[in-house]
């Protein structure tokens, strides 16, 4: 309720208050890394010890997430060595996968393509005049104009309206959380079952 | 009330609480310093705070918190009605219903099931919701004999997983089906979390796909991920606009997709209770207000009246 007030109440006590929440609220994830650090050690060296299939990336895991742990806990996040890993290992692994996505996006579409009924060919349309529309060649067809239209017409106002659904929903949600109904998520309410 | 005046500025103490338009409110017998302005007029010294609560209000939020204790008005008259007078009527919810075959299925297969709650922290209600339904999936596992793997991207998610096993596992006639060691953390980075998921889901085979929490383009990888591992999957990208640029695509790869609101509509339904029903009706009113409001503010700005749109401005 705090940080809710803080959002419309200029009261530099409730400013404060919600102030300090947030820090609390930083410390404690902070504290939690370490749970997520056992929770990973815990399932990875179970696969080693069991020898389970691809047991050896465990390894390297277990062996990586140390090292970096480590030199970030001791020498700091702006360590050569740290920094090192941080851009050679992770950036770019993470490109790779980013990559994948379009691959993703595209055999999905293809699919698509592929159904014969009416929406499929409506889709189909859309994206050759949207693609048509970025392109320099769709500029001299006249496709431009078109393609601007789908995009801040019939694409933008659905999606605002899904939007607005979504928030909605997250507010029925929060609402419910506030007034403590939402309690399933903190496993507090036990009821015995029938377990013939 | 006391005026003391010199060069720079005004000091007032007052025993009452006073109305100063350009600061605030204060406290009776505190003293106060202003800077020098033409605002300190007698006039406004000697009117009596009433109505001067409004000035705590932050400049240009008053529509939005208007519109705040509406939603919440609404939201908690329709819980109420429904817990003291009669339940509204709910058709089946699809996704339910959904979640359910999965689980069969993955019981008859003889395969887990995955779960992910997204990759935001358990500051997003996103985050919160597919939690809650986490309970309602345990639960069924539990029940049916289904091995359930969740995977997490925040640290601080996991002892709350833990406690849902724990919880479902203990109401359940098969608690060694939930196991602590298919609660996996795999990485707060989006992309390492998707190349994770699609790991678990090929090298597990895994039965059902369920996607749930807040994603962003690494929802795309997920679906289809398992689309290609065969899996049974229903999903959402939740609210997230950086994942609902990827809802058609999405929806191509999933066996059952809910859009927008039809997520918190599943997580709340899950649970049963009537005052759950009540706050879904308590939405559907709200989504039928936003609408009646927007073709009124159309219809008015397409007539050259503003000030209706003016009256939002501050959202």
């Amino acid at each position: 309720m705090l940080l809710i007030l803080d959002a419309f109440v200029r009261d530099p006590l409730v400013q404060l208050t919600a102030k300090t929440l947030t820090t609390w609220v930083v410390i404690m994830t902070a504290v939690t890394v370490g749970v997520g650090l056992v929770s990973a050690s815990n399932t990875h060296v179970s696969r080693v010890r069991r020898r389970s299939s691809g047991w050896y990336n465990s390894v390297v895991l277990l062996i990586t997430m140390f090292i970096v742990f480590l030199v970030g806990i001791t020498l700091g996040t702006n360590y050569v060595v740290y920094r090192f890993i941080f851009d050679n290992v992770l950036v770019t692994s993470s490109a790779v996968v980013y990559g994948l996505l379009g691959f993703f996006v595209l055999s999905a579409t293809y699919r698509a393509f592929s159904v014969r009924n009416r929406e499929a060919i409506a889709m189909f349309l859309t994206t050759i005049i949207t693609t048509l529309g970025t392109l320099i060649i769709g500029q001299y067809l006249g496709i431009g104009p078109l393609s601007s239209w789908f995009f801040d017409v019939l694409s933008l106002g659905p999606n605002r309206g899904l939007l607005l659904t979504v928030f909605v929903g997250g507010f029925a949600f929060m609402l419910r959380l506030l007034i403590g109904r939402e309690r399933r998520w903190i496993g507090t309410e036990i009821v015995a079952e029938d377990q013939t | 009330m006391k005026l003391m005046t010199n060069s720079r500025f005004r000091f007032v103490r007052t025993n009452e609480p006073y109305l100063l338009p350009h600061l605030t409110i204060h406290c009776p017998g505190i003293l106060c310093i202003y800077s020098k302005s033409s605002y300190l007029e007698k006039s406004f010294i000697k009117k009596p705070v009433t109505a001067g609560w409004f000035s705590l209000i932050q400049p240009g939020k008053e529509s939005l918190l208007v519109i705040w204790i509406f939603l919440c008005v609404i939201l908690i008259s329709q819980m109420y009605l429904a817990l003291k007078l009669k339940p509204p009527k709910v058709r089946p919810l699809a996704a339910l219903s959904a979640i359910d075959d999965g689980l069969g299925r993955a019981v008859e297969l003889g395969k887990p099931v995955h779960y992910t709650v997204g990759i935001r922290s358990l500051q997003n209600v996103g985050t919160i919701a597919a939690l809650g339904l986490l309970r309602y999936v345990a639960e069924k596992c539990a029940k049916l004999g289904a091995r359930l793997i969740t995977t997490a991207s925040f640290t601080e998610i996991i002892p709350v997983i833990q406690e849902i096993y724990q919880t479902a596992s203990d109401i359940s006639a098969r608690p060694q089906v939930l196991k602590s060691e298919d609660i996996r953390f795999l990485s707060s980075e989006q992309y390492a979390y998707a190349a994770g998921v699609l790991g678990i889901l090929t090298r597990e085979h895994v039965a059902t796909n369920l996607i749930f929490g807040e994603h962003a383009g690494s929802c795309m990888i997920l679906a289809e991920g398992g689309f290609i591992a065969g899996c049974y999957q229903v999903g959402c990208p939740s609210g997230n606009p950086d994942a609902l640029q990827f809802t058609s695509a999405m929806g191509i790869s999933m066996d059952y997709f809910l859009i927008g609101e039809e997520y918190f509509a599943v997580a709340i339904a899950a649970e049963g209770e009537p005052e759950s029903l009540g706050t879904l009706r308590g939405q559907d009113v709200l989504t039928v207000s936003a609408m009646i409001l927007i073709c009124i503010g159309v219809a008015l700005e397409t007539l050259g009246v503003n000030w209706f749109t003016k009256l939002f401005g501050g959202l």
